[in-house]
């Protein structure tokens, strides 16, 4: 092992969303004097205005920093900021997999959540070195002991003697640094094996072009070295390497084993720098991978549409946009009767797509309409082909059908143990298989259930947040492809099918989600000149029906004399609002009343 | 339906005792100074309309605001001003607006006599609270007063406003004021609903009105078109019904696309193949008449032929789709057949050979209708 890679230590701080992992981070920097307090702008890892507003990470990050011990000596931090969302479950193990050790934050008043034990297993599948930080000891309702205790029962990590902080108040902040040097293992590896790096994340920069962020495991690599991605075999001239300082990045000579930095290389595209993926050199080059790469592969589809039709080729450029600093998601033109050109998009999951939306609308200052998300399913044909289907429009029809599948999860849920019944009813509901309960303490239990995928997407968080109060929380991840019996759910407006409207749903699920859906039609399209019909279909089977009345007045019942302006502003106004109308076959709705029909809201 | 060759003149009063409470005309509560210079500003810009020969007027409308408030000396100034720079037509219908308790028997026999034929009185309600609630200042035993003082002093032509969908407003209170007014039989009568406007005090508590949901109102507005159909009257517009041959000449015309000129401020004309506004401020009126006038618009031969839908369809007579086809360059009816034949199914349209009409049914959902044609 080289002195420096004794003076380097490389870690992350995973914890539940709100525990205060970005307070803690802030707090880090500023005892390791890399940021002076003044020049610190709250919570200087997150720099996305999402991110802050909705306090959770998305993206991660590294930053370098420099620490003078007790021992009088000084040492190198590289914090790897995570991801803290289940959607980034992948982006997360790659940011462990570039570390030794992790800080675990954990809110002295909530305690391990679900969120927290995910993360924690993924440490230690990592074979981190896991130092507990019990945070918010400052709060009243701060119970440290017990928290203590879960984090030795639930997670089986010794926390006796770990730090108690508040990084809100700076409280106990030196513990922690000295925990990082004493407890946190150094990296080692080999400086004059091949090169091998990991990439955990990479950015898009419109002078630099990609930035790659990595850890280097064995070799060196420098300007001018010329560079292979073992995933797809592209290479690449090196044009610069440095560290991530707070504020930008510091050129080096070189990366060796153990540090951890960033590559310059002019690469055009995120989509070649997958998470994930291993560098080394195109000669000498290491023989294998680091183990562990896969490409992140989008869970969950939905179509988007500029709500202004005019707008389709600025929703096509946001996204190549978003798409320059954001491998995961993809997109493909899509077109529907009902909503004009839009995209068929995939994301990670649920927050991944809300992001993007509101990235999109915020951004880039779009109108968007989004139909329901929908899962891809597996469906065997008749003659054996086997189809990938994410979209309900493209679904084959039930003659055609072999056998068609749909995606599982597992699913752990942390709750309250007051609130299981109505959560294991939910389950149930959902058509989840109960796998097993464990009582992690007297008044806590996490429920592991076996769920389809589509099911989650169906409103399954906001139901869970309100059968619980709020206090349960989710984590999940793909399990595999079950059989199980689909059917397509049409609705017919005037007898004529409205393609944005259609979705997937169980056998057993037809019924009441298409008498739900009938009923929104008809509260939200307004009434128009003639009376139109609402029809659920399973094939050719009406299964709901629903009327929206004729409009009964729609008229100026008022003279204004000779200002016949004004009579024709009102007809304009009247105009206006006609173009704005979404045409759902002979019917106008506006788009608000149409995204109201979109959301899934399942609990009243 | 004819277009008419002459001209209207329409002369805006902008005065009023007080200001009601859903009003958005211009008006204003005044003085006599105010009103003495107002009279003087106004034949002023009367005056500057005179040419050689002379336009010919066929219809005058003294308007408001409530036009008697100046009292007949300065209305007869007016009038004077008025004949002396247009030629005004033997036959010609001179009407006046007024409301309840403004003028009595006594002097609408002056006005009659100077040469007015035609008064129309805002009389709105026959039942007190409901006239609280619109801000109006009179009370139905003022409205009873006037209907007989314009009966006693002569006007064989005069028009009552009614309005419908007024706070607190029941289907069987509208009833018993549409009674009390048939019970006088008028030649016209005008059924307005209470639109709630923007800049108006009802705006601001429009949650708190308590008006009549869509359902009664358009029950309302059934009622009075049946009773008065029973009684001979023709619905010749959405918000207009006469016994034969008492239409509104003066009204048709903006219907017709026929020209005419607004005096006074925020009047309106269409005049020469323009559209003017004046401007909406009497301070700015009284300092220069003559600089009043705006043009707001030089409407092309589409335009008009979207005007002549606009305004033609809310008339029983309908529109020819010869003429919007001449105007617009284009047939109107082009790629709605289907949805005009659901039109006609419904009962909200008739087509009878070149003539397209809007049903009593029809008239109700207008709007939209047109907002259909015309894009």
């Amino acid at each position: 092992m080289t002195d420096k890679q004794k003076h380097t230590r490389n870690f992350s701080i995973i914890a539940h969303i709100d525990h205060g992992k970005s307070t803690l981070a802030d707090r880090i920097l500023e005892h390791t004097s890399t940021v002076a307090r003044r020049d610190m702008e709250e919570q200087l890892l997150d720099d996305m205005d999402l991110e802050r507003e909705r306090g959770i990470t998305i993206k991660a990050r590294a930053v370098h920093l420099r620490y003078r011990a007790k021992n009088g000596e000084d040492y190198d931090f590289n914090l790897i900021d995570t991801p803290g969302h289940v959607d980034f479950g992948y982006e997360v193990s790659r940011s462990l997999k570039a570390c030794e050790g992790a800080l675990l934050v954990v809110d002295a008043t909530q305690g391990v959540e679900a969120q927290t034990l995910a993360n924690a297993y993924l440490a230690i599948d990592n074979d981190l070195e896991i130092i507990p930080v019990i945070n918010k000891i400052d709060l009243p309702s701060a119970d440290v002991e017990k928290v203590r205790g879960e984090i030795e029962d639930i997670i089986g990590v010794p926390a006796e003697n770990c730090p108690a902080v508040s990084a809100k108040a700076g409280l106990n902040i030196e513990d922690v640094l000295e925990a990082i040097v004493t407890d946190i293992p150094a990296p080692d590896g080999d400086e004059n094996a091949p090169l091998k790096c990991l990439i955990f994340d990479s950015r898009y920069d419109s002078y630099l072009g990609v930035v790659v962020y990595v850890r280097v495991f064995d070799g060196k690599v420098k300007a001018g070295d010329r560079i292979m991605l073992m995933s797809n075999g592209k290479c690449f001239d090196v044009v610069s390497v440095g560290t991530l300082m707070p504020f930008g990045m510091k050129e080096a000579d070189e990366l060796s084993a153990g540090d951890v930095g960033y590559i310059t290389a002019s690469i055009k595209t995120v989509g070649d720098t997958a998470v994930g993926d291993t560098i080394t050199t195109e000669l000498d080059g290491a023989k294998t991978p680091l183990p562990g790469f896969r490409h992140a592969q989008p869970m969950v589809y939905a179509g988007i549409y500029p709500a202004d039709g005019a707008r389709y080729g600025d929703l096509r450029d946001a996204l190549e946009k978003l798409q320059l600093n954001d491998a995961a998601l993809t997109f493909e033109p899509e077109t529907s009767i009902a909503l004009g050109f839009g995209f068929r998009c995939g994301f990670l999951g649920l927050l991944h797509m809300e992001i993007i939306e509101e990235r999109l609308e915020r951004e880039f200052n779009l109108d968007l309409i989004t139909t329901a998300p929908s899962v891809i399913y597996k469906v065997v044909m008749r003659g054996g082909e086997v189809r990938m289907v994410d979209n309900p429009s493209s679904y084959p029809s039930p003659d055609e059908i072999e056998t068609a599948m749909e995606p599982m999860v597992k699913a752990n849920i942390i709750t309250p143990s007051a609130y299981i019944g109505g959560l294991m009813d939910l389950c149930q509901d959902r058509r989840g298989e109960f796998i097993d309960m464990k009582y992690i303490d007297a008044d806590r239990v996490e429920l592991h259930y076996v769920l389809p995928l589509n099911e989650i997407i169906y409103d399954f968080f906001d139901a869970l947040k309100s059968r619980s109060k709020g206090y349960a929380s989710l984590d999940y991840e793909f399990l595999e492809y079950r059989a199980s019996k689909l059917v397509k759910l049409d609705f017919l407006l005037n007898g004529e099918q409205v393609d944005a409207l259609s979705f997937i749903v169980h056998e057993e699920k037809a019924y009441p989600r298409a008498r739900k859906i009938a009923v929104k039609l008809k509260d939200n399209i307004p009434r128009q000149l003639f009376e139109i019909p609402i029809q659920a279909a399973v094939g050719s089977k009406i299964i709901a029906r629903e009327t929206v009345k004729a409009m009964r007045k729609d008229v100026l019942a008022k003279c204004y004399g000779g200002d016949i302006t004004r009579k024709k502003k009102l007809l304009e106004k009247q105009k206006e609002g006609k173009k704005k109308m979404r045409k759902l076959g002979s019917v106008e709705v506006s788009p608000e009343a149409f995204m109201a029909v979109l959301k899934l809201d399942d609990e009243e | 339906m004819m277009k008419s060759e002459h001209t209207g003149l329409y002369v805006h009063i902008p005065f009023c005792l007080k200001k009601c409470h859903y009003c958005d005309f211009y008006s204003k509560v005044t003085t006599d100074t105010e009103m003495d210079a107002y009279v003087d500003a106004l034949c002023c810009e009367i005056v500057s309309y005179r040419r050689e020969p002379k336009i010919t007027l066929d219809t005058v409308f003294f308007g408001g605001g409530t036009p008697t408030l100046l009292g007949e000396k300065r209305l007869l100034t007016i009038l004077y001003a008025v004949i002396d720079t247009f030629s005004v037509l033997q036959n010609a219908e001179i009407s006046i607006e007024m409301n309840p308790a403004t003028a009595d028997e006594t002097m609408l026999s002056h006005l009659r006599e100077a040469g007015w034929n035609r008064v129309s009185v805002g009389v709105q309600s026959m039942v007190d609270i409901e006239l609280k609630a619109l801000g109006r200042v009179h009370t139905a035993e003022d409205a009873r007063r006037s209907l007989d003082a314009i009966i006693s002093a002569g006007f064989a032509n005069y028009s009552v406003d009614l309005m419908y969908a007024i706070p607190h407003q029941t289907l069987d209170s509208f009833r018993y004021t549409v009674e009390q007014i048939m019970a006088y039989q008028p030649p016209h009568i005008s059924l307005y609903s209470l639109i709630v406007e923007e800049g108006t005090p009802f705006w601001e508590q429009k949650d708190r009105l308590n008006l009549p949901d869509e359902n009664r109102e358009l029950d309302m507005y059934h009622l009075a078109t049946d009773y008065l159909s029973s009684l001979g009257y023709q619905h010749y517009e959405i918000s207009n019904y006469a016994r034969s041959g008492y239409h509104s000449r003066h009204n048709f015309r903006y219907w017709t696309l026929s020209p005419y000129i607004g005096v006074g401020p925020a009047a309106h004309s269409f005049f020469e193949g323009k559209r003017y506004e004046n401007v909406a401020s009497i301070e700015a009126y009284l300092a220069s008449p003559l600089s009043a006038r705006q043009i707001e618009e030089i409407p092309n031969m589409a335009d008009l032929a979207e005007e002549y839908v606009m305004l033609g369809l809310r008339t029983s007579e309908g529109i020819s789709l010869a003429t919007y086809e001449q105007h617009a360059g284009h047939p109107l009816l082009k790629g709605k057949e289907e949805w005009l034949k659901q039109c006609q199914r419904e009962g909200y349209v008739e087509l009878e050979g070149d003539r397209l009409r809007f049903t009593e049914k029809g008239f109700y959902l207008s709007l939209g209708m047109l907002a259909e044609l015309l894009s």
